[in-house]
């Protein structure tokens, strides 16, 4: 299919201004600020800062572990939920009530959310309430103010992006393919791990690829629910540019989250092209 | 027929000219939430009542209007201001907050000494219009004991559910400083403070002051280091919380107004500042925000008297308002301090 170049310029334009114009060149004002300093020169010294101090190297350290166990534990219910919806669910209106009910909190608002879980998982929270009244435990739990209970704010959150990625995929898989596996004897389970979770890889490639840079993103859910106990890197960069009006270090901090993202998304990338190949 | 067009282009332009004379819009960064909401209810709506002069109000925090200024310097699109003190030394540092004049700002006479602020060449760049503290925060039904001292928070019986503000909050690093002096440190010795918070076992540090107040609504904290204002909004909606003014100090700010310098509209602004600094408005601020007036004469009822942030019995002299510039200069060093030594402990 040959189309007139005029279209192709306007296909592909459009959105190369857009991403020039909301990305590229507020990156590129982030990027030369964080060479500026106090006096007005310029310096790669914010750099050597991040680089030789442990508490940034931790922050960011701590940023990933999150975003990573985030990513994990949507993709372990994502995944499920999304092969329960695509075919265990046969009527197609319940199907899309379903598809609601998992989209519904994205309307609502990360803060309204995020103060929801200090309700939740607080010292008289329900979580805390109802263990205690099981008998389980005899004085609450701290899962409010730490790791923990970050993650858990935002793998709520994530999950809609990756149950939504992983079924439209699993919705394009020809079914005849399973049948096919079941015909010749295999198990569903061997049919599931040999033909259905490797043609839905590329949505699990992609859902974990969203919600992991949204989950090193993600200022509002951890601020609130680390109670300030805990740093990600976002917290740090708000702190630069709200508090101490460092704006220099802060646009060096977020360049350093996301040089090592990208870093870090490219490994992942180049592991998984290998492992296809191989 | 080529007169008749001119003529009709004229008049044309008077009749689009016209509203804009007949009502002038002023656009004015305020805060957020409830302290925006009683700005507008005891001040716009009156004014515009008054002067028939539209209020476009533009929620903000103080840092961010002051970087809005910075961007906007030579052709602002803001005529009015209120910043946060702290900022506020910031913006006029920048250049970009005008001069109070008090030949057309009358009612700036009236404002205690304390709360006018002056450029090193005596020219007035900011008037308070109300003072807040952050003190002692507490939970009634939980302390049996009304706390005195900021040394009551780390009282074995509220470990694990104290409360403070971190740097991000305004009040974070005037707290920070005020344990310091308290300990017996200074600002360039911190080490006593730093040493004193890193035993606090808080149940969280706030940097929104509206994360304070729900983790004392949830009963996550029974004590803590919060605003005056937010504490008693709190027992204003029915929850047993009461606010003590601390034997150290209570490290204090205030909320102040700023002409933009460049404003196109500096008549109609010069009004609006003239009428926030009055008695009516400050008096109706103090009433609904409990900010100790800076409007000198106002008259309170009884409930608020109690409630101000120096406390029932106390004046804008019992409150311990930071040296700004000195904080200014250190924030950075503090925060980082901070960041590593107290809350990474």
């Amino acid at each position: 299919m040959r189309i007139n170049p005029w279209s192709a310029v306007l296909l592909l334009g459009v959105p190369v201004a857009f991403l020039i114009i909301f990305f590229i060149v507020p990156f590129g004002t982030v990027a030369v600020t964080s060479f500026r300093m106090p006096d007005g020169g310029w310096s790669a010294a914010n750099y050597e800062k991040i680089a030789t101090d442990a508490y940034y190297w931790g922050a960011l350290y701590l940023t990933f572990k999150i975003a990573l166990w985030v990513t994990l534990i949507v993709l372990l219910v994502g995944y499920p939920l999304a092969y329960t919806i695509t075919y265990n669910v046969r009527n197609p209106l319940l199907r899309r009530f379903i598809y609601i009910v998992i989209v519904t909190p994205l309307f609502t608002s990360s803060i309204v959310r995020a103060f929801g879980w200090l309700v939740l998982l607080g010292r008289k929270g329900m979580v805390n309430e109802t263990l205690m009244s099981l008998e389980l435990i005899d004085k609450p739990l701290q899962i409010l103010f730490t790791e923990g209970g970050i993650v858990i704010g935002m793998a709520y959150i994530m999950l809609p992006f990756m149950v939504l990625t992983v079924a439209s995929i699993l919705q394009n898989i020809n079914t005849s393919l399973l049948e096919a596996a079941r015909d010749l004897g295999a198990h569903p389970v061997v049919a599931f791990l040999k033909v259905t979770f490797p043609l839905s890889l590329p949505g699990v490639i992609a859902g974990s690829l969203i919600v992991f840079t949204l989950s090193v993103s993600a200022y509002v859910t951890p601020s609130i629910l680390s109670g300030g106990k805990k740093t990600v890197m976002s917290m740090l960069i708000y702190q630069q540019y709200a508090a101490t009006l460092n704006f220099p270090f802060g646009a060096t901090l977020a360049v350093a989250l996301l040089v090592s993202t990208l870093l870090l998304i490219a490994g992942y990338l180049l592991v998984i092209e290998r492992h296809a190949k191989g | 027929m080529r007169r008749i067009l001119m003529l009709g282009l004229a008049a044309a332009c008077v009749a689009l000219a016209a509203p804009s004379f007949a009502q002038e819009k002023l656009v004015v960064a305020i805060y957020g939430g409830n302290w925006g909401a009683a700005i507008e209810k005891c001040i716009f709506q009156p004014f515009t009542a008054a002067s028939g002069i539209v209020v476009t109000s533009e929620p903000s925090v103080s840092t961010v209007t002051r970087s809005k200024l910075q961007q906007q310097k030579g052709s602002p699109a803001l005529d009015v201001v209120w910043i946060d003190g702290g900022i506020s030394e910031l913006a006029m540092a920048d250049g970009t907050v005008g001069t109070i004049d008090p030949k057309k700002i009358p009612n700036i006479a009236g404002v205690i000494d304390e709360g006018v602020y002056k450029r090193k060449d005596g020219s007035i760049y900011a008037a308070s219009t109300g003072f807040y503290a952050v003190g002692l925060a507490y939970n009634t039904k939980e302390v049996k004991e009304a706390p005195t001292s900021w040394w009551d928070l780390w009282k074995k019986e509220y470990e694990g559910k104290v409360i403070i503000p971190s740097p991000v909050n305004a009040g974070g690093i005037p707290f920070f400083l005020t344990i310091n002096k308290a300990a017996g440190g200074d600002i360039k010795n911190v080490q006593p403070g730093v040493d004193r918070l890193k035993t606090l076992k808080v149940s969280s540090y706030y940097d929104a002051s509206g994360q304070g107040a729900s983790n004392f609504q949830s009963g996550e904290a029974i004590i803590g280091a919060h605003y005056a204002t937010a504490a008693w909004g709190l027992a204003d909606q029915g929850l047993p919380i009461a606010y003590a003014v601390p034997k150290e100090g209570a490290p204090s700010s205030d909320i102040r107004i700023h002409l933009v310098e460049g404003t196109k509209k500096k008549e109609s602004a010069e009004k609006l500042i003239n009428f926030a600094i009055s008695k009516e408005a400050a008096t109706c601020l103090s009433e609904n925000l409990y900010v100790g007036p800076a409007t000198k004469g106002v008259t309170l009822t009884d409930k608020a008297k109690a409630r101000m942030p120096w406390g029932p019995n106390g004046t804008v002299k019992s409150l311990f308002l930071p040296n700004w510039e000195e904080v200014n200069a250190n924030r950075d060093r503090l925060t980082e301090i901070w960041n590593k030594q107290v809350a990474g402990k």
